[in-house]
């Protein structure tokens, strides 16, 4: 029928290519349902072998891991290991991955039993492989085994014609975590050989073994490995390369300062402290901020004046930062928080009224403003309310259901008319009596309703810094 | 007579020569896919995903959930959010103006508490009426705002952000447990380079998901949903795969894709202006990267990172497909620049794909049934000419679709049931014969709309968020 149709058309060429692509499709459709059917069948009968071989060896691995296999026990296993190659692969997997979950003695056992079953070799063999997929294959094994003698085939394998042979030689190399591959590793990022993933996570795998050639790199020619070790060096914890990290943060390639920073907050050396401070000031933004959060990792107290006028910073992303550096630095932060709120910088108090909000030491005041006993203490928890409402804070004290009067205090429910401002009644005390902080029930003239609380004031201390910064102010 | 005659022959002969393109085009990407997801496969056993887990190096990812009315699913889905398996991440909720009470049932779920956090609008969005904290939860943020649309949404979420990768996620589908790990591979391999990656994205509908994660992968029941899963496949593992090989990847589906924060902020965020802001959104990346000479990757991450509900009933299925393509011949618009052959492959393959393919290829292909139509009414002689070239059209599709089939089965393998492999290549079938036909109407349906409303393209749309808002594939 289809011919009949074809006959009709009005050229030789449509004709032939027309049938062609008729009879190309069809029969490739067919194929493809061959293909899948086939396909699904092996995959089937694969899993179930390697489902068998699994079962057949796994109780004898997980005897050799618990250590209780003596010599006769692994002669046994090596003489019971199968002759047949996909069944070898198996089992070899089987013991590499074990090997990847234990430590010590068992370790060591599992490693000799994979070299006296000639895996090793097998697998330094096929880092020659012509097969890609082999040569990686065998580079990950060798990596798990941690198979020292595979360090030059594996340096070599840096420079593999294949990527991802390239960073699976990489990744194990950092499972060697022999010093010698540093230089090459980044050598190979800087010629563009391999991807900085591969390198740094790599080098992050040889811990302390890659320090000292991470730091030599911090003042190498190249300014993307000097900006790589930057980041190195903090990820990994490198205390000694502080000075060449301070160093670097004169840099002009702005990628080495940035990492520089960051690196010196994760070391949290306080020499890193001076040259941080400066750093606030500098021009890039994304410098300053990572040197608000550097500051806020390392954690001095004295940062915090600093860090109070980099949260009026003209970008938000400093500001934010430094607000929760100010978090970080504990009460020496917060009482700076605190007085942010009644700073004359419109940004650093909004910043401010958030970070206070987050920690949670808004919600916790005005929950002690609801159930406190009046003293002056309570005087400083009401100030403490009023500044945070006139700074923007009002979601803690609409929550919490405070009345505010008409300046702006918080008054204690049904008394708004009895109320005198306590900004005005604490100064008058003051002259009369001692300027003191009493955090004890301290009972005042005003006949204001008192909350029945405990007879000493449940300030918690995680709060009082942040009274004492409003008595401070108050008094 | 004649005259008309001589018309169709020659309209027939074009399509022809239409098909003959697109045919050879089509075999290309299923080819170019296979090469790569074999490749990809074969490399899974040495591919280090734990060392991602592990590594310091990973970058934070910031997670934005927009909702518009889901109070009934929006708990669920924000706990299965902050189960994902990645080191660092925070959840930003943005609530668009529901009308129910998706944010009451949030708050008093997560003990949300109101903080007024300093907004700092580096985009401009509707207004923001309240930001919530969890003492519970620290990682959760969720945002009460004006409604604004989807993209007014997502945007209000960028700016709250706080890690250097953003990943719009949809609050009504589901994503893998390690959906965030594979995504952010590209990023971590090469952090100077990618700049957004997209992931794969299945068919939610029978799958069986349990406490908000998937536990058995099964076909839907609706055929209305069947077509969809073959459509998904061909779109993502077949189209999507072989454009980030080919590194000119034009649309990362709002369902899942992640970007880097400080360039989409650069960009200014997602477009008010379209219905397809996901699609714009990576074409206005290329053009902008593409424009400074600065390189740059767009990864595609083959793995089926999230699971979306498609629709079931023709009404929805057909508002989405419209707008799909309202969307798509907007974004082509507003990025023809990205046609200057200077910016190599995006210009000379991706984009004139996008063109001539996707925007064109239902109108060719509705001119081709009109001309068959007309040449059998008339009686023109050329039925069979006609005839032949609508079996063959429809044969093609048939290859090209299993063929993608084909593939999944080599590769990721999803469905594992005989009877689910033989569904899905029926329904690969049947696909050609009525169901195509109507996706072809809907989108020609998409393209009037927008003739109609040149004038009207910078007006907002107000569009709800649910059901129909899974994103292009």
């Amino acid at each position: 029928m289809f011919l009949a149709v074809l006959a009709d058309t009005h050229s030789i060429a449509t004709q032939t290519v027309l049938l062609f692509l008729l009879l190309g499709s069809g029969a490739a459709i067919v194929l493809q349902l061959v293909l899948v059917t086939g396909h699904k069948l092996r995959r089937d009968r694969r899993a179930a072998f390697e489902a068998a071989v699994r079962m057949e060896y796994t109780d004898a691995v997980l005897s050799l891991l618990a250590d209780e296999a003596d010599e006769p026990a692994r002669r046994a296993f090596l003489a019971a290991l199968p002759a047949n190659a996909a069944a070898r692969e198996v089992v070899a997997e089987l013991l590499l991955t074990s090997v990847a979950k234990v430590r010590g003695t068992a370790r060591d056992g599992v490693l000799r039993l994979l070299d006296e079953a000639t895996f090793t070799a097998h697998y330094l063999r096929a880092l020659g492989s012509r097969s890609a997929r082999q040569r990686a294959l065998a580079a990950e094994a060798l990596g798990e085994m941690q198979a020292e003698q595979a360090l030059p085939e594996l340096l070599r394998a840096l420079h593999d014609r294949s990527m991802d042979v390239r960073v699976v030689a990489a990744r194990a190399l950092g499972k060697l975590a022999r010093p010698e591959a540093v230089e090459p590793l980044l050598a190979g990022f800087a010629e563009g050989r391999l991807p900085s993933g591969a390198v740094s996570s790599s080098i992050l795998r040889m811990g302390p073994a890659a320090g000292p050639g991470v730091q030599m790199a911090l003042a190498d020619a190249r300014d993307t490995v000097r900006a790589l070790a930057a980041e190195l060096v903090g990820l990994m914890g490198w205390v000694l390369a502080v000075d060449e990290l301070v160093t670097l943060l004169n840099e002009t390639y702005r990628p080495a300062r940035l990492n520089a920073t960051r690196s010196l907050g994760r070391l949290g050396a306080d020499e890193g402290l001076e040259p941080l401070l400066a750093a606030l000031g500098d021009a890039d933004a994304e410098v300053r901020a990572a040197a608000a959060r550097a500051l806020g990792q390392i954690g001095v107290p004295s940062a915090a004046r600093a860090l109070r006028t980099a949260m009026g910073d003209a970008e938000h992303g400093v500001r934010q930062e430094a607000g929760q550096a100010l978090l970080n630095l504990g009460t020496a932060g917060v009482v700076e928080l605190a007085h942010a709120l009644r700073g004359s910088d419109l940004e650093a108090r909004r910043y401010a009224v958030e970070m206070l909000q987050r920690a949670g030491h808004a919600e916790r005041m005005a929950r002690q403003w609801a159930s406190a006993p009046r003293g002056e203490w309570s005087d400083a928890v009401a100030g403490f309310l009023a500044a945070l409402a006139r700074a923007g804070g009002m979601a803690t004290i609409e929550e919490a259901g405070i009345q505010l009067d008409a300046k702006g205090w918080p008054v204690r429910a049904g008394t708004v008319s009895n109320v005198r401002h306590p900004e005005r009644r604490t100064r008058r005390r003051r002259r009369k009596e001692a300027p003191q902080l009493v955090l004890a029930g301290h009972r005042s003239a005003e006949s204001l309703p008192v909350n029945a609380g405990p007879a000493v004031a449940p300030v918690t201390g995680s709060l009082s810094p942040l009274l004492h910064a409003f008595a401070a102010q108050t008094r | 007579m004649e005259a008309v005659r001589e018309v169709v022959t020659v309209y027939g002969d074009l399509i022809f020569g239409y098909f003959v393109f697109v045919s050879v085009v089509y075999v290309a990407l299923v080819v170019i896919s296979s090469v790569t997801v074999a490749q990809h496969i074969r490399g899974e056993r040495y591919a280090g995903l734990d060392d991602i887990f592990t590594s310091p190096l990973t970058p934070g990812i910031s997670l934005l959930v927009p909702a518009y009315n889901e109070e009934a699913g929006i708990v669920e889905s924000v706990r299965s959010l902050l189960n994902l398996r990645y080191p660092h991440y925070e959840v930003i909720v943005v609530n668009d103006g529901s009308k129910d009470a998706t944010v009451e049932v949030l708050k008093r779920e997560f003990e949300l508490r109101r903080v007024d956090a300093v907004y700092a609008p580096r985009i401009v969005t509707a207004q923001v009426r309240g930001i919530y904290y969890s003492p519970a939860e620290p990682f959760l943020t969720v945002v009460d705002k004006a409604n604004g649309g989807r993209s007014d949404a997502i945007n209000c979420g960028i700016n709250l952000a706080r890690c250097p990768l953003i990943c719009t996620v949809d609050a009504d589908s589901v994503l893998e447990p390690d959906a965030l790990l594979w995504a952010v591979k590209p990023f971590v391999d090469e952090p100077e380079l990618v700049v957004a990656a997209g992931g794969g994205i299945g068919v939610a509908n029978g799958v069986i998901i349990e406490r908000g994660s998937v536990t058995q992968v099964r076909l839907p029941r609706s055929p209305l949903a069947m077509f969809q899963v073959v459509e998904y496949f061909r779109a993502f593992l077949a189209g999507r795969t072989t454009w980030s090989r080919l590194n000119s990847l034009m649309i990362i589906s709002g369902a899942f894709g992640i970007f880097r924060r400080d360039l989409v902020l650069k960009l200014g965020g997602y477009r008010l202006d379209t219905v397809g802001e996901d699609a714009e959104l990576t074409a206005h990346i290329h053009q902008h990267l593409s424009e400074r000479r600065i390189p740059y990757k767009i990864a595609f991450v083959s793995e089926v990172c999230c699971w979306t509900e498609a629709p079931e009933s023709l009404r929805v299925l057909r508002s989405q497909r419209r707008r799909w393509h309202k969307g798509l011949a907007e974004f082509l618009w507003m990025h023809r620049g990205l046609c200057n052959p200077r910016y190599g492959a995006i210009a000379l393959l991706g984009y004139p794909y996008f063109a001539l393919i996707e925007f064109l290829g239902p109108v060719v292909e509705a001119m081709g049934y009109v001309i068959f139509t007309v040449s059998l009414l008339l009686g023109l002689g050329n039925e069979a000419q006609a005839l032949l070239l609508l079996v063959l059209t429809l044969g093609y599709g048939v290859l090209i679709t299993a063929g993608t089939l084909m593939l999944e089965e080599f590769s990721y393998h999803h469905y594992t049931r005989w009877n689910d492999m033989l569904r899905l290549f029926l329904f690969a079938f049947l696909e050609s014969f009525g169901y195509r036909q109507l996706t072809v109407l809907w989108r020609l349906e998409g393209l009037l709309d927008l003739i109609r409303r040149k004038k009207g393209w910078g007006v907002m749309e107000r569009k709800g968020l649910s059901g129909a808002s899974g994103g292009t594939p």
